[in-house]
């Protein structure tokens, strides 16, 4: 099944910004939580591997939002629940394609069986087993909060 | 200061006569703010007790004792609640199938921080309890935590797995290198040479 037939898979300029949502579980543990200013390094890892196979079989990367189809509001609101489980991180594609062996590719996703329609769809690639701590903690360095849904 | 000998507390010193410890069931204890300070391993919490039954020979001013024994309580008190939230999110708490937290690897996390505090005491370096930020037990999808000590001067996480090598890596603005250490046994004592060297540097 082609996932994307009605949207071009499109280059990202690096001066354009990505999002990714985050649930706040991932940050309850935070001593500074609720008003952190640092976005933590656990927030960049890929789903469970039974999700991903079940979701996005043949995607390999963690999620993001471009913000040429997508604001950081509705990135947001395209969680499950309400907006108050989540945040909002975004950084500029440059700054990811800083972290070496990483990229930013655009993958819309469009007819799926089981998630809705969004064209700002991306993902950060470039993940290894023997990268992934030190790429984690860079990355965490190179995003910003945009929204805290829990304040 | 009296020795509650019906919670089988007993006195170690360690070698170089500064610091001792009275071992004790943290279930018979009650904490008092104006008591002595507490901190725990995963079975065995200790008191703090640098002053009691010591030589003359102390060598740092009850001030300061008196500071890292708060601090010692500041940083486990963070790390129980941390444990107590991780122990109770539920299996898909990232909404995209992470397991829960299994018991296994919520107790190596608490043995690794108390290993390096441990440490940290044991090689004298009391300093480093201040310099060091209250370190956050961070959740991943995958099932692993992150201990994690980040601030300005120093940003340290120890990947913790059940099944795969316990990771560390280290960056600080104060130091080149990066700390980076992948083993099966204990790496504690590099990780608090590492930290003794950014606190070094930062001076």
């Amino acid at each position: 099944m082609n996932n994307c037939e009605e949207w071009e898979i499109e280059i990202i300029p690096d001066d354009d910004f990505i999002f990714r949502r985050i649930h706040k579980n991932f940050v309850i543990n935070d001593s500074e939580f609720p008003n952190m200013q640092k976005v933590p390094q656990n927030v960049f890892n890929e789903p469970q591997k039974s999700w991903k196979e079940e979701y996005l079989a043949k995607w390999d990367g963690v999620s993001v939002d471009w913000d040429r189809y997508s604001t950081a509001e509705e990135t947001l609101k395209r969680g499950k629940k309400e907006s108050t489980n989540y945040g909002v991180i975004q950084s500029e594609v440059f700054q990811v394609r800083s972290v070496q062996p990483l990229d930013v590719i655009h993958q819309p996703i469009k007819n799926h069986e089981k998630l809705k329609d969004n064209r700002a769809h991306s993902l950060i690639t470039g993940f290894t087993l023997a990268n992934k701590v030190e790429i984690r903690m860079t990355l965490a360095e190179k995003f910003t909060w945009s929204i805290q849904g829990w304040l | 200061m009296m020795l509650d000998l019906k919670k089988n507390v007993y006195l170690r010193k360690n070698q170089d006569n500064f610091i001792s410890y009275k071992k004790i069931n943290w279930f018979d204890m009650q904490y008092n703010d104006s008591s002595p300070d507490y901190y725990f391993d995963p079975y065995t919490y200790y008191l703090f007790f640098p002053s009691w039954e010591q030589s003359n020979d102390i060598s740092d001013s009850q001030e300061n004792i008196n500071y890292y024994n708060h601090r010692l309580i500041e940083i486990y008190r963070h790390i129980s609640n941390n444990i107590e939230n991780l122990r109770q999110l539920k299996k898909n708490w990232d909404e995209q199938g992470a397991p829960a937290f299994e018991s296994e690897i919520l107790m190596l996390s608490e043995k690794i921080i108390n290993n390096v505090y441990n440490g940290i005491i044991k090689k004298n370096l009391m300093p480093l309890l201040s310099f060091l930020p209250i370190p956050s037990l961070l959740p991943i999808s995958d099932g692993t935590i992150d201990i994690t000590w980040r601030n300005s001067s120093i940003f340290l996480v120890i990947h913790v797995s059940s099944s795969d090598p316990i990771i560390a890596v280290g960056k600080s603005p104060f130091l080149k290198s990066i700390l980076k250490i992948e083993s099966e046994s204990a790496i504690e004592s590099s990780i608090i040479n590492w930290i003794f060297k950014v606190f070094d540097n930062s001076n």
